[in-house]
């Protein structure tokens, strides 16, 4: 279970791989260590049954059972004190012996190492011989020494290990905490901020890894904030929008009450009711506008444009008042041109443009939609022969709350805007030019999904 | 009292021709700055009512036109545009007053008779003169402490040459300070209504000179 810190998991980690590398290391030195310590004790082993041999070379009396007592020169105690047995044996009679020698072969082996136990104890026993004069040299050492020998360098790694784990889990610690310092820092500054803050992070002066991380917080931050300006924005220009027609309604209504003549009072209050129409649909576009403000990029199903159109020009016919009561004409043309999209959103971009056009169009003008496939590309466009708008005023005509009809017709200066929004959304093009109708033309395009391009 | 309203919103642009002529002013409405400043230039206003956001010329530029020319006329700016700094810009261009939209219209009509009463050098909201108690605010004259009915008309006509006491009015200037534009009638039509208020006030009330025009005396 590896803990929630960074500092500790890493801690752990280090020390893990530490403790594990020295516990390594200490098995093969340990083992080294014991195999040249075998190699020296045997070495000395050697050594000591050839002086043997040499000795029993000299000229001796043929006595039995001489004991040699070792003991008596084994005082100096050395933790390394070796019990040491030897045997001569001169045919099958013990010659020569240590004091806690046995009086049987120290070991069957007559020549070269082996191991053997003898009351109890494990000896390793060196065997050699001199077949010419029938003498054989047992020489036996207790394997003790070297078990203790071991035990000490098993001791000698590991105490330090033991003793310095502690100061290395420190020592540890501390250059964790150091490394993470800059994490713990930019911890702490985003910690102080509050939700209002969105300014972005310094980049200077920042660790590799976090960099990355930094430089993608700052723009997510930049993106809020933009959005949260321009939501500013919105409410306060749409506040601002609709204070003259709000004192409008509140004068035609104090209109109304002073009238002496019913006639007037009739007129303004007819007046009321038309504002309030009015400010109404100024209120329900800036609604649209809001909501499409909102609308995510995301996969589309296909929709059919030129429907789509159809319909939109019917409706336009049916509820738009000005295309009955001033004689305009309205006219599709085009081809089926499949495109992703929302139906529900394109539907709306195509009222907005009709609306727009419709109150462009002079008394008994016209109004033409197209639908065409280009290419990837579907175009549509909405014209009208009114008298257009000049390229000042058109460089203009998708910002908010602008009206280039300068109060002639009765638009909310949000139709456009909303235009644009669904077609950015759309990721499409919005473009406004002079029509050969003598109005303006808006053209759209939007990737297309047409199996007969 | 000539008004020219200059505003392009055309519900409330209607609403406030009628309801200024419901307050007894005789009122204009122009709906671009352009058409403004030539309206200016052509008659002269008791006051000005003047929206900021307008087509072809904005508010602005119409006042700072107007000043220019070194005309004192009152102007009370009636705008959407609500922070201190819009307010402290107008005032400093200009402009006498300053009126955010939504708004009473009594409050604004009272707001131009007070601009009236002192660009006319009468601070004093009642007129008296002659023995006359003239309440522009109440419609009401009094002669003697007891109430006159006048008609509307007369009431301006009365107001006017109150307004301008111990100053001779011609019927020329009369008759710009009661009719807007498209109500200019016969010439008789002023001689008429002196007749009546002469009737309903008293000879002395209004004194003809000979040749000039009207007066009503001070005092």
């Amino acid at each position: 279970m590896m803990p929630g810190s960074i500092k500790a998991r890493i801690t752990l980690l280090v020390l893990a791989a530490v403790v594990g590398g020295w516990l390594v290391a200490a098995v093969l030195t340990v083992r080294a260590a014991q195999h040249e310590a075998a190699e020296l004790f045997d070495g000395h082993l050697v050594q000591a049954a050839a002086m043997l041999l040499a000795q029993s070379a000299l000229p001796h009396e043929a006595d039995d059972d001489e004991e040699v007592d070792e003991a008596q020169h084994a005082k100096t105690l050395h933790k390394y004190a070796r019990r040491v047995i030897f045997q001569v044996w001169r045919g099958d009679r013990l010659s020569l012996h240590s004091a806690h020698a046995p009086n049987v072969l120290l070991s069957t082996v007559r020549r070269g190492f082996s191991e053997s136990t003898l009351d109890g104890r494990h000896w390793r026993i060196y065997a050699v011989g001199d077949p010419a004069r029938d003498v054989l040299i047992q020489v036996g050492e207790s394997l003790h020494a070297r078990d203790e020998i071991t035990e000490e360098i098993i001791e000698g790694q590991l105490w330090p290990l033991l003793a310095g784990l502690p100061v290395l889990a420190l020592l540890v610690w501390l250059a964790v905490r150091h490394g993470i310092a800059p994490l713990d820092r930019l911890g702490a500054e985003l910690g102080q901020r509050d939700a209002q803050q969105l300014q972005p992070v310094s980049e200077t002066g920042l660790a590799d890894e976090l960099l990355p991380v930094v430089t993608r917080l700052n723009i997510l931050f930049a993106r809020v904030d933009a959005a949260l300006i321009q939501e500013r924005r919105f409410t306060a220009d749409a506040a601002h929008e609709l204070r003259t027609p709000l004192a409008g309604l509140r004068a035609q209504a104090q209109v109304a009450e002073a009238a002496s003549d019913p006639a007037q009072r009739q007129q303004a209050l007819a007046a009321l009711i038309h504002g309030v129409d009015r400010t109404t649909r100024l209120v329900e576009q800036m609604l649209t506008l809001a909501r499409a403000d909102q609308v995510q990029s995301a996969p589309r199903p296909s929709v059919d444009l030129y429907a789509l159109a159809q319909a939109a020009v019917a409706e336009a016919v049916e509820s738009l008042p000005a295309v009955c009561a001033r004689g305009i004409d309205l006219e599709l043309n085009g081809t089926a041109a499949v495109v992703p999209g929302e139906s529900a959103w394109l539907a709306i971009l195509l009222r907005n443009l009709l609306d727009n056009a419709v109150r462009y169009a002079p008394d008994g003008g016209l109004v033409r939609v197209s639908v065409a496939c280009s290419g990837a590309a579907a175009l549509l466009s909405v014209e009208d022969s009114g008298s257009g708008v000049d390229a000042d005023a058109r460089a203009r005509l998708g910002e908010r709350f602008f009206r280039a009809l300068d109060g002639v017709g009765e638009g909310s200066g949000l139709g456009l805007s909303i235009v644009a929004r669904v077609v950015a959304v759309h990721a499409g093009r919005l473009d406004f030019e002079a029509s050969d109708l003598g109005g303006l033309r808006v053209t759209i395009r939007l990737p297309a999904r047409c199996s007969s391009c | 009292m000539r008004i020219l309203i200059v505003e392009d919103d055309l519900l409330l642009g209607d609403a406030l021709r009628a309801g200024l002529t419901q307050a007894g002013f005789a009122p204009d409405w122009v709906r671009d700055g352009v058409v403004a400043g030539t309206a200016l230039t052509a008659t002269a206003y008791d006051a000005l009512v003047l929206d900021l956001g307008l087509p072809r010329r904005d508010g602005r530029s119409v006042l700072t036109g107007l000043r220019q020319r070194g005309a004192t006329t009152p102007v009370l700016i009636l705008t959407a545009r609500d922070t201190v700094e819009d307010r402290i810009g107008g005032l400093d261009a200009g402009a006498d007053d300053y009126l955010i939209k939504p708004f009473d219209m009594g409050e604004l009509s009272a707001r131009l008779r007070a601009l009236i009463r002192r660009h006319r050098g009468a601070p004093q909201p009642t007129l008296c003169a002659a023995g006359v108690v003239l309440d522009p605010a109440a419609h009401t004259v009094a002669v003697d402490a007891v109430p006159v009915e006048l008609s509307a008309r007369e009431f301006a006509l009365l107001h006017a040459l109150m307004l301008g006491a111990g100053r001779v009015l011609s019927r020329e200037q009369l008759e710009t300070h009661l009719y807007p534009w498209g109500e200019e009638t016969g010439s008789n039509a002023i001689d008429v209504h002196i007749h009546h208020l002469r009737k309903k006030l008293g000879r002395e009330v209004i004194r003809t000179i000979r040749g000039v025009g009207y007066v009503v005396p001070k005092g």
